[in-house]
C-alpha cells in the first residue's frame, strides 16, 4: 500500500490554491475541473432519469386496464416519445460521460482531463439541450414522433413545433456527446500516469477508450441526420420527402447507424463498471485480454448492425441476412465477457454486498436480454414480433439490465469515493430487491404480451385481447421498480448526512482512485502516481522505460514548484512520461459559446433571425477568443523551470502533443460528417430514375474543375511553406503562406460565384437540396481553413524563430486541417460535378 | 523484426528514459497485429454492404458469370481480399508473439506482449465474423 498518499498540509495548500474551485454565483459557472463537472453531469442526468421514470408510470397507469381514458392518444404519443428520448439522450449517455469524466483521471492517475474548457462546454450544451427538449411542455407542443423520429411522421406535414424542439435540443446534446468522446479518447491516450501501459489499464478505462472512439462516429452521424431533418422542416429541403425524390428510409439508415452503436456506447462502460466490481470483490480478474478483445470487437461490429432495426422495411434479402450474420456474431464478444466474469467470481465467495448484488442482477437480466437479442436478429422471427411488446421487453432487458443495473452497482461502489460517505447496506438490499423483482415483474411478462400480439406505441388495447392481468402485473412491477430507485435516493440523501466515513479504500480496491482521499481533492494526486502492475494497489512489478526517470518526472508535477495547473502527458502505448502538459483554469468562455449556440438555435425556432445572428456571433467570437493563444500564458510556460528540472518539454509537437490528437479527432468528426452526406447523396442517387432529378441539367465541369485545381495547388504551397519553416527561411515561409491564402481565397471566390449561379432552388427536389448542402458545407469548411491560415501566417510573421516549440505545433495543426479541407474539396467536387456525368 | 536489435532498442530506451519503446517498423507491426483484423472487417463490411444494397437494385444484379450474379461475385471477391488481410494480421501478431517470447521476458502485462495477445484473439474473431457474414451469399448466388 505504498501508493496511499498521506496528506501533506503544505503541499495540499499549494495545490488547492492552484486548483481552486470557484464558488458562488456567477463564478460557479466558470468551473472547468473534471470532478465538479462530472458530478454536475451525473446529478443532471439522474434528474432527467427521474422525470423519464415518472412519464413511464403515467403510461403504465394508462395501460393497466383496457380501453382506459386516463391519457389521450396524443398525450400517450408525447409521453413515450419524451420517455425514450429522455432515457436514451438525456440520461444513459450523459450519466456515463459524467461518471467517466469524474473517475477516469482518478483511475489513470491524472490531474484532470485533456481539455477542461471543452468539458465545461459539453456540460452547458447538454444542460441547455435538455432544457430545450422540455421547454416544449411550456409551449404545449411536445414531440410525439418517438425517440427515433421516423420520417415522414417527423416531417412538417405530420409533426408540429414539438419536433423542432426535439431536433434542436438533440443537436445540443449531440455536441455534448461528441466533445465528451473526444475528451475521453485523448485523456486516456495521453494522460495515463507513468507505468500504466495499455496492458495495465483498468477495464473501465479500456471501455471508455472504445466508447470515446465510437462517440466520434455515432454522434456525428446523428448530428448530420438531425440537421437534415431540421432543414427539411424549416428550410423546405427534400432529403426525406419521397414525393420530391428524397427517401424516408434514408433517415432510418442514418438514425440507426447512430442508434445501434449507441446501445454499445452505454453498454460498454457498464461492462467496465462490472469488471471493476468483480475484480475488487474476487481479488482477481480472469480473462483480462479476452475482456479487452470483446470491447474492441463490439466497438467495431456495433457499427455493422444497424439494418437489424430495419428488417420490416423491405430491404433486399441478401442485405438483411448479411446484417443478421453480424448480429449473431456480436454475441460472441459479449458472451466471452460474461464467461470471464463468471469464471472470476467462481469459487471466490465474494461478499454479497449491494454492488455485487446489482452486478449479479445485471448478469442474469442481461443474459436474458442478450438471448432475445439473438432471437430478433433472425429475420423471420423479427418479422413475427416486430412492433410488439416482445421488442419492448427485449430492449428494456438490454438497457435496464445491461446499463441501469451496472450504473446502480457503480453508484454503490464509487459513491463512497465521491461523497466520502458509505451507503447503508440494509437499504441497499431493499433497493436491490425492489428493483430486481419490480423490473422482472414489469418486463418479463411483456415477452408474453408481445407474442400474444399486443402492439407497442398504442395508447390502449381491447379487453378481448385477454391481456388485462398481464398489464396489471406489469404496472405493479413498474411501481415496485420506482420504489427501488426511491429507496436508493433516500439512502443517498441519508448517507450524505449520517453515512459512515468511507476512508480512502473501503472495498480494498486495486485501482488508483482508491489511493486518494474521499472525496478526492480537485487536483486529484499530489504527484503523478507510478503504476507497477495491472492491479497497482495489490501488486508491484516494474515501470516500462525506467523507474528513476518516471519518478523524477512524477515528482516534478507536484504542486509546490508549479504556479500553474499541469499534469504529465505520457506515451500512448507504454505510459512513459513525454511532457508536462499545461491545463487552463476556470473560464466563462465555455458558457458563452454554449449560450451563443442555444440562443442561435432557439431564435431560429422562433424565426427571430437577427437574434439568431447575434447568438452565432457570440458563439463564434467565444471560439476565436478560446482558440487564439494567450501571450501571457505562453510567456509563463516559456520561463518555467519545471520542464528543465524534469527533463521533459512543456511544448511538444506531433503525436506527443494533445493538440495534435485533438485536431485528428476533429478531422475524424469532419470526415464522418462528409461520409454521412456522401451516403445520403449516393443513396438517393441509387433510388432515382434519373440524375439529376427533374428538369435540372448535369452541372458544367469547366469552372469547378479549375477551382478544384487551385485548391489542390494550395496544398502544395502549404507544404512548401512548412518545409521553409523547418529550414528557417522567413521569405520562403511568407511566400508559401501567401500563395496558400491566395489560392484558397480564389477557390472560395469561385465557390461563391458558383453558388450564386445555381439555376434552381434548394426546395426543388432532393438532388437540388443535396447540391446546396454540399456547396454550403465546402464553402464553410474552406472559410474556416482560411481564417486558420491567416492566423498562422500572422503568428509566423511574429515568431518565425520558434521552430521547435509552440509555433511548429500551430503549423502542424493548421496543416492537418488545410490538407483535409483540400481532400474534402476534391471529393465534393468529384461527387457534385463529375458523378452525374458518370453514374 | 530482428530479435536482438529489438531487445537492445528497448534496453537502450529504458536506460536513457526516452519514450520510444520500439522501432517504428516494430510499432507498425504491433498496431497492424492489433487492428489489422478489425480494419479487414471494416473494409469487408463497407464493401459488401455497398455491393449488396446498391448492387441488388441496379443492373449489376443481372450480370452473370458461371450462372452466379455479379453481386455474389463481388462479395466473394471482397471476402477473399479481406480474409487475406485479416489472416495476415493474425500471422503477424503470431510472429511478434514468438519473437517476444524468445526474449525471455518475465512480465505478462508488458505493453508489447499485451498488444500481440489481444491482436491474436481479435484477428481470429474478425476472421470468423467475415466468414459468417459471407455465408448468406451462398444462398443468394443466383438472386438477391
Amino acid at each position: 500500500m505504498d501508493h496511499i498518499e498521506e496528506r501533506d498540509p503544505e503541499l495540499h495548500a499549494a495545490l488547492a490554491e492552484t486548483w481552486y474551485s470557484p464558488t458562488g454565483f456567477p463564478a460557479w459557472c466558470s468551473e472547468v475541473n473534471n470532478r465538479p463537472l462530472g458530478v454536475r453531469f451525473m446529478v443532471t442526468s439522474f434528474a432527467f432519469f427521474l422525470i423519464g421514470g415518472i412519464l413511464t408510470l403515467l403510461m403504465r397507469i394508462q395501460l393497466m386496464v383496457p380501453n382506459n381514458t386516463f391519457l389521450s392518444p396524443q398525450t400517450f404519443n408525447q409521453l413515450f416519445t419524451m420517455h425514450g428520448s429522455t432515457m436514451m439522450y438525456l440520461f444513459a449517455v450523459p450519466f456515463l460521460e459524467g461518471l467517466a469524466l469524474y473517475m477516469l483521471p482518478q483511475m489513470i492517475g491524472s490531474r484532470d482531463v485533456a481539455y477542461p474548457r471543452l468539458t465545461a462546454l459539453g456540460y452547458w450544451c447538454y444542460l441547455f439541450g435538455g432544457l430545450v427538449f422540455y421547454a416544449s411542455f411550456l409551449v404545449g407542443e411536445v414531440p410525439d414522433a418517438g425517440w427515433f423520429a421516423y420520417t415522414p411522421l417527423s416531417g412538417r406535414a405530420y409533426s408540429g413545433l414539438g419536433l423542432d424542439f426535439w431536433a434542436l435540443g438533440l443537436a445540443l446534446v449531440e455536441i455534448a456527446g461528441i466533445v465528451a468522446g473526444l475528451e475521453i479518447l485523448v485523456t486516456v491516450l495521453k494522460f495515463r500516469c507513468p507505468g500504466m501501459s495499455l496492458g495495465r489499464m483498468p477495464p473501465f478505462v479500456w471501455s471508455m477508450l472504445v466508447v470515446g472512439v465510437m462517440s466520434l462516429f455515432a454522434f456525428t452521424t446523428l448530428l448530420v441526420a438531425t440537421l437534415l431533418l431540421e432543414l427539411d422542416r424549416a428550410a423546405g429541403t427534400q432529403f426525406f420527402n419521397p414525393h420530391r425524390g428524397g427517401s424516408s428510409l434514408l433517415w432510418q439508415h442514418l438514425f440507426w447507424f447512430f442508434g445501434h452503436p449507441e446501445v454499445y456506447i452505454i453498454f460498454l462502460p457498464a461492462t467496465g463498471i462490472v469488471s471493476a466490481i468483480v475484480t475488487t470483490f474476487s481479488r482477481r480478474l480472469l480473462g483480462y485480454v479476452l475482456i479487452v478483445m470483446g470491447m474492441i470487437v463490439m466497438g467495431f461490429v456495433s457499427f455493422g448492425l444497424w439494418v437489424h432495426h430495419m428488417y420490416a422495411t423491405g430491404l433486399p434479402e441478401l442485405s438483411m441476412h448479411f446484417f443478421a450474420a453480424a448480429s449473431l456474431m456480436v454475441a460472441i464478444a459479449s458472451g466471452v465477457q460474461i464467461f470471464a466474469w463468471i469464471a472470476t467470481l467462481w469459487g471466490r465467495r465474494p461478499p454479497l454486498n449491494t454492488p455485487i448484488l446489482f452486478t449479479i442482477g445485471f448478469v442474469v437480466i442481461f443474459v436474458l436480454g442478450g438471448m432475445t437479442g439473438v432471437m430478433v436478429a433472425v429475420v423471420p422471427f423479427d418479422w413475427q414480433v416486430h412492433d410488439t411488446y416482445f421488442i419492448v421487453a427485449h430492449l428494456h432487458y438490454v438497457l435496464i439490465g445491461g446499463v441501469v443495473f451496472p450504473i446502480m452497482a457503480g453508484l454503490y461502489y464509487w459513491l463512497p469515493k465521491i461523497t466520502g460517505r458509505m451507503l447503508n447496506p440494509k437499504l441497499g438490499y431493499w433497493g436491490f430487491g425492489l428493483t430486481f423483482i419490480g423490473f422482472n415483474l414489469t418486463f418479463f411478462i411483456m415477452h408474453v404480451m408481445g407474442l400474444f400480439g399486443m402492439p407497442r406505441r398504442v395508447y390502449t388495447y381491447p379487453a378481448e385481447l385477454g391481456l388485462e392481468i398481464h398489464n396489471q402485473l406489469a404496472t405493479v412491477g413498474a411501481f415496485m421498480l420506482a420504489a427501488g430507485f426511491l429507496v436508493f435516493l433516500w439512502d443517498f440523501y441519508r448517507s450524505l448526512h449520517h453515512g459512515e466515513p468511507a476512508g480512502r479504500d473501503p472495498w480494498g480496491g486495486d485501482t488508483l482512485e482508491w489511493t486518494t482521499e474521499s472525496p478526492p481533492p480537485t487536483y486529484g494526486f499530489y504527484g503523478a502516481p507510478i503504476v507497477r502492475s495491472r492491479h497497482p494497489l495489490w501488486y508491484a512489478q516494474s515501470v516500462p522505460g525506467g523507474e528513476e526517470f518516471a519518478e523524477r518526472a512524477a515528482e516534478e508535477v507536484r504542486g509546490g514548484p508549479i504556479p500553474f495547473r499541469a499534469t504529465l502527458a505520457t506515451d500512448v502505448i507504454t505510459g512513459k512520461p513525454l511532457s508536462i502538459q499545461y491545463l487552463p483554469g476556470p473560464s466563462y468562455v465555455s458558457l458563452y459559446v454554449a449560450a451563443g449556440f442555444v440562443v442561435a438555435l432557439v431564435a431560429i425556432l422562433m424565426k427571430l433571425y437577427l437574434v439568431a445572428v447575434a447568438g452565432a456571433v457570440v458563439a463564434v467570437g467565444g471560439l476565436i477568443y478560446w482558440l487564439y493563444p494567450k501571450q501571457e500564458v505562453l510567456q509563463m510556460l516559456r520561463s518555467s523551470e519545471v520542464g528543465r528540472r524534469a527533463g521533459l518539454p512543456i511544448f511538444t509537437t506531433g503525436t506527443r502533443s494533445t493538440a495534435w490528437w485533438g485536431t485528428v479527432c476533429l478531422l475524424i468528426i469532419l470526415s464522418t460528417c462528409l461520409g454521412a452526406m456522401l451516403y445520403a447523396y449516393f443513396y438517393i442517387r441509387l433510388y432515382s430514375d434519373q440524375w439529376p432529378q427533374g428538369t435540372i441539367q448535369p452541372p458544367d465541369l469547366a469552372l469547378p474543375g479549375v477551382a478544384c485545381v487551385l485548391l489542390v495547388l494550395s496544398s502544395g504551397s502549404f507544404l512548401w511553406a512548412g518545409r521553409s519553416f523547418r529550414r528557417g527561411n522567413p521569405t520562403a515561409i511568407q511566400a508559401g503562406f501567401s500563395a496558400t491564402l491566395l489560392l484558397g481565397t480564389a477557390f472560395l471566390a469561385a465557390q461563391t460565384y458558383l453558388i450564386s449561379q445555381i439555376g434552381f432552388s434548394h426546395q426543388e427536389n432532393a438532388y437540388a437540396s443535396l447540391f446546396y448542402l454540399f456547396m454550403c458545407y465546402l464553402w464553410l469548411q474552406v472559410l474556416v481553413g482560411l481564417v486558420l491560415l491567416a492566423a498562422a501566417q500572422i503568428r509566423v510573421w511574429q515568431e518565425h524563430q520558434d521552430r521547435e516549440g509552440f509555433m511548429k505545433l500551430h503549423l502542424q495543426v493548421t496543416g492537418l486541417y488545410w490538407h483535409f479541407t483540400v481532400i474534402a474539396g476534391v471529393i465534393v467536387c468529384a461527387t457534385l460535378y463529375l458523378s452525374p456525368h458518370v453514374l | 523484426m530482428n530479435d536482438s536489435s529489438g531487445s537492445s532498442e528497448r534496453a537502450d530506451s529504458a536506460a536513457v528514459g526516452v519514450a520510444t519503446p520500439t522501432a517504428p517498423a516494430s510499432r507498425f507491426r504491433l498496431w497492424f497485429g492489433l487492428f489489422g483484423g478489425a480494419v479487414a472487417w471494416t473494409i469487408h463490411f463497407l464493401a459488401a454492404y455497398a455491393i449488396a444494397e446498391f448492387g441488388c437494385v441496379s443492373s449489376f444484379r443481372d450480370a452473370r458469370f458461371l450462372g452466379i450474379t455479379g453481386v455474389a461475385w463481388g462479395i466473394l471477391a471482397i471476402t477473399a481480399l479481406t480474409l487475406v488481410l485479416a489472416v495476415g494480421a493474425l500471422l503477424i501478431a503470431r510472429r511478434s508473439e514468438r519473437l517476444l517470447l524468445a526474449e525471455t521476458r518475465e512480465k505478462e502485462d508488458e505493453p508489447e506482449d499485451f498488444m500481440v495477445r489481444v491482436g491474436l484473439i481479435t484477428s481470429v474473431v474478425f476472421v470468423a465474423i467475415i466468414v459468417a457474414q459471407t455465408l448468406p451469399v451462398l444462398y443468394y448466388l443466383r438472386s438477391c
